[in-house]
Parts: structure tokens; sequence; C-alpha cells
């Protein structure tokens, strides 16, 4: 990463050569070092408004190329997402400033008004712990903004975004799956039946494939507890983490928002361990969204066994001196928990 | 204090030192870590290793267990029984993989995956598989 005075005086000269726009940006903390893209925090200060310093989140890609892996999008499909989203009223992040050119700090980036709220998942279960009806409010207000999303076709997004649709976004997964079952550091029966399950079960197809997060999950979402100008809880204030966005099926998102993994232990609540099922649904059903039980059921095994292989991967990176983490060492025990729930998902019995 | 069969190594036996260090850790290093998050996380990650390693050595049976349940599985069809360890799990994958998989043999395949599941959670995360959890499927 560069120091942090690179990266202001890049960000202000990128300001100023690419809008005119004179601003002094202030680096206040680290909010994440990934190996594909660094998160700042800042504030930005701007001779356009007499707002004074504003907080802002940058967002530094370290490739050249901005990709950042096989399934995630470049900073510029991301970008396209953001926008897309924004304009049907799905709540993200307010893009200031977002430009590819890599002279300024080394590689794309993006400056976004930083959102109020709770981002870490624990933090987000006390908040609705303390105050129950946020639940299903947010469950619901995560099913109107997916339904929303959902409602961007495949026509209307450009060439970057990926594509999981051919023949079908299920018979496409099912070919993805089965490499990364290939390439496991060690075979896991668990796993292949899961994957024997989803060829023996392929949900019916969507009417048309759609934009997808591709992963929205409670620890992706910003949740505002405070209460708004309508006396309720401002609630799912921004959704957040667009890399994984590509066309596919729409139940996708809706399915991994629900799998066990991302509930934190608070297990009786589908939705994000935050709320009810039927609160999500009706949510996305209110905002014209189409609920298929088969596709839904298919995709938490399609997603459990994802996340089961990219847990096995963070796994194999430590065994194999790539990546020297005590987390990705402890991924490799956390498996199991996939595998349970792949079995239970799959008993025709239950 | 767990039990574990008898060794000529002297005490404390690996069980004990290993809960020893993540009491060390959770008792006396987590409270004074301050408040770098990365940090704590480390530490918290590092106990719970070292839990996962002081059951993995206390389930003493698991090995022979669940080598004999699986390659039992195997014996039934058409692999010999001599397979350990990592081949063993890639043969009954295999197998489970066949397009044309006799349905007992499903049967009988993913109740000892069951079981291997369920030993291992209990090694790696205990109560996982016995908390509530019939709303996995939505």
């Amino acid at each position: 990463m560069n120091a942090p005075d690179h990266i202001s005086s890049g960000i202000e000269r990128a300001f100023a050569a690419e809008r005119g726009e004179h601003v002094v940006l202030t680096i206040t903390g680290q909010a994440s070092v990934g190996a594909s893209r660094t998160t700042l925090f800042a504030d930005l200060e701007s001779s356009v408004d007499e707002l004074g310093p504003t907080p802002v989140v940058l967002q530094i890609d370290a490739s050249a190329t901005g990709r950042t892996s096989s399934m995630g999008t470049s900073m510029a499909a991301e970008v396209e997402c953001l926008r897309l989203a924004a304009g049907v009223g799905v709540p993200a992040p307010f893009l200031l400033m977002s430009t590819l050119d890599e002279r300024w700090v080394g590689g794309p980036f993006t400056v976004s008004s930083r959102v109020d709220g709770v981002t870490i998942p624990r933090h987000i279960l006390r908040a609705v712990h303390e105050h129950p009806e946020i639940g299903d409010q947010l469950a619901q207000q995560c099913g109107q903004a997916l339904a929303r999303l959902h409602q961007i076709t495949a026509a209307e997004v450009s060439p970057q975004i990926p594509r999981l649709d051919s023949p079908t976004a299920a018979a496409a997964y099912i070919v993805e799956r089965t490499n990364s079952n290939n390439e496991l550091l060690q075979a896991s029966p668990a796993m292949a039946l899961g994957l024997r399950w989803m060829r023996l079960n392929t949900p019916s197809p969507p009417p048309a494939p759609s934009l997808v997060h591709g992963d929205l999950r409670n620890g992706n979402i910003i949740v505002d507890p405070s209460i708004g100008h309508d006396g309720k809880a401002i609630g799912l204030a921004a959704i957040l983490d667009w890399e994984l966005a590509h066309i596919g099926d729409p139940m996708e998102d809706l399915a991994w928002l629900c799998t066990r993994f991302w509930r934190f232990g608070n297990n009786e609540l589908t939705t994000g361990g935050f709320g009810t099922l039927e609160s999500l649904r009706s949510g996305y059903e209110a905002e014209g969204g189409l609920w298929r039980d088969d596709a839904f059921r298919w995709w938490q095994v399609a997603r459990a066994l994802w996340w089961a292989q990219g847990l096995a991967g963070q796994a194999r990176s430590f065994v194999d001196g790539t990546s020297a983490s005590l987390v990705h060492a402890a991924s490799g025990r956390r498996v199991a928990e996939l595998e349970h729930d792949l079995l239970e998902l799959t008993d025709e019995h239950l | 204090m767990r039990a574990m069969s008898a060794s000529l190594h002297d005490r404390p036996n690996a069980v004990e030192l290993l809960d020893a260090v993540a009491d060390t850790l959770e008792q006396r290093v987590l409270p004074t870590a301050g408040s770098d998050t990365d940090t704590r996380h480390d530490v918290r990650v590092a106990i719970s290793i070292s839990r996962i390693v002081a059951r993995q050595l206390a389930d003493e049976t698991f090995e022979a267990d669940m080598t004999s349940q699986l390659q039992s599985l195997l014996s039934a069809t058409r692999e010999g029984p001599e397979l350990t360890g990592p081949d063993l799990l890639s043969a009954v994958a295999r197998r489970v993989d066949e397009s044309d998989l006799d349905p007992a043999f499903e049967r009988a395949a993913r109740s000892v995956i069951k079981n291997l599941v369920s030993r291992k959670l209990n090694t790696a995360r205990p109560g996982y598989a016995s908390s509530p959890s019939a709303s996995t499927r939505g």
C-alpha cells in the first residue's frame, strides 16, 4: 500500500484533474487491507460546497488490471453495479468519485460517502436484540432492496459484468462447483454428496436472469438503528461489497442471505440471524419479486457448497504457504460446519 | 484435566498443555491486548485453535472409528479396505459422485458421512450439530 500522504495527494490531484474540484483529503483510519483491495476512512473537504469535512470511504484496487478474482468483478464493473442499484432505489454508498486511472494512487480507486450505522454482524445482532422490532423490518428491507435490484435485466448491464446464466445459472454453477471440488486439498465426501444433490435437483430457471449482488449477507450491510423522520428505525442504510455482482438467478441472493453460517449462532432467525424468512419474503414479494421455493433451497445448497470450498481454499492457502494468516488456518476447521449444513439441507427425510 | 491414554511423556500431557495455552491466552493475554481489533481477533482465533487441537487429541478413537466405517462402506463395493486418510476420503467421494449410484449405497454412505461430519464437529465446534437448526432449510 502507498503511504497515506501519497494517497491523499494523489486523490486530491485526481479531483482537480478529472473534476476541476479542489479538495483536501485527510485519511483518518484503515477499515481493511486485503490482497486485492485496501479500504480507508477519510475526511474530504471540498471547495465546491461549505459543508466542511465530510466522512468518506476510499477503496483502492491493488491490481493493475482491476481484476480481483475469477468471479470478482473489476472495480469498473462494481461502480457500474453501484450506480445501477442506486438508480432503482437500492440503498448503497453514494459514489463521489471513481477512476480507473492508475497514475494517481497506483490503481483504480473509488471515493464514496460514509454511511452511518453498524456493520459488524455481532453488533447488528446486538442492536436487534435491544430493539427487536428492527429485525423483521431489516429482513423486509433486504427483501425490498433485492426485489428492486433483481428488476435490472442482463440487457441493461455492460459486458464487463460477469454472467452466470449459460445455459442456465444453475447449470453454470454446477460446472464451477465441480471444478472446485476437483481442486480440493483433501476430498470431501459430504461436498460430493452436496454436488450430487445439486445435479439431481436442478431448480426451475428464473423467468429472466437478472443482476445479482452475489454476497448480500450479515456482514455486508450497514444498519442504522437510529429513529428516522417517520418515527421508525432507519434499518437498512446501505448494501456494501459489490465485488461478486453478476448476472444470474435472483434466488441466489435470497438463499445466501439465509445461509446458517451468516446467522452467527442466532439460528432461529433465518434471515441473517436478525429476521424471519417470512419478513424477507414479504418484503421481496411486496416489491414485485418472484419467490421460487425450489430455487431458494437449491441455492442454499449451492452457496453452502461454494463457501465450504471457499473455506477449504483459505486453509489450502495456509498449508501451501501462500498465506500466513491464522484465520485462514482456522478456516479449515470450519469446513465441517458447512458440510453439516449441506447434509441437513439435502436430507430428504427432514 | 482431560482423560488421555497412558503416555511415556512427562505430564502435563498434550491436552493439558494446550488447555493451559488457551487459558493463558484467554485470561491473561486477551484482557491486555488493547483495542486493536485485528490483534484481539488473532488472539481469539489462537484460543479457538488451541481448544480444537486439545479436543482432537482427546478424541482418541476418532481415526480408528471413522476409518473402519468408511472402509466398510467401500468393502461392500469393489474397493478394498486398505485405504486410509485422504485416499480413503477420495475413494468415498469418487464413489458418491458416480451417476449410477445404488440408492441403498447412497443411504449407507449418507449415514457414514453424517457420522464423520458429526465427529469432526465435536472437535471443531461442539454443539453446532445439536443446536436448533430446523430453520436451516428456511
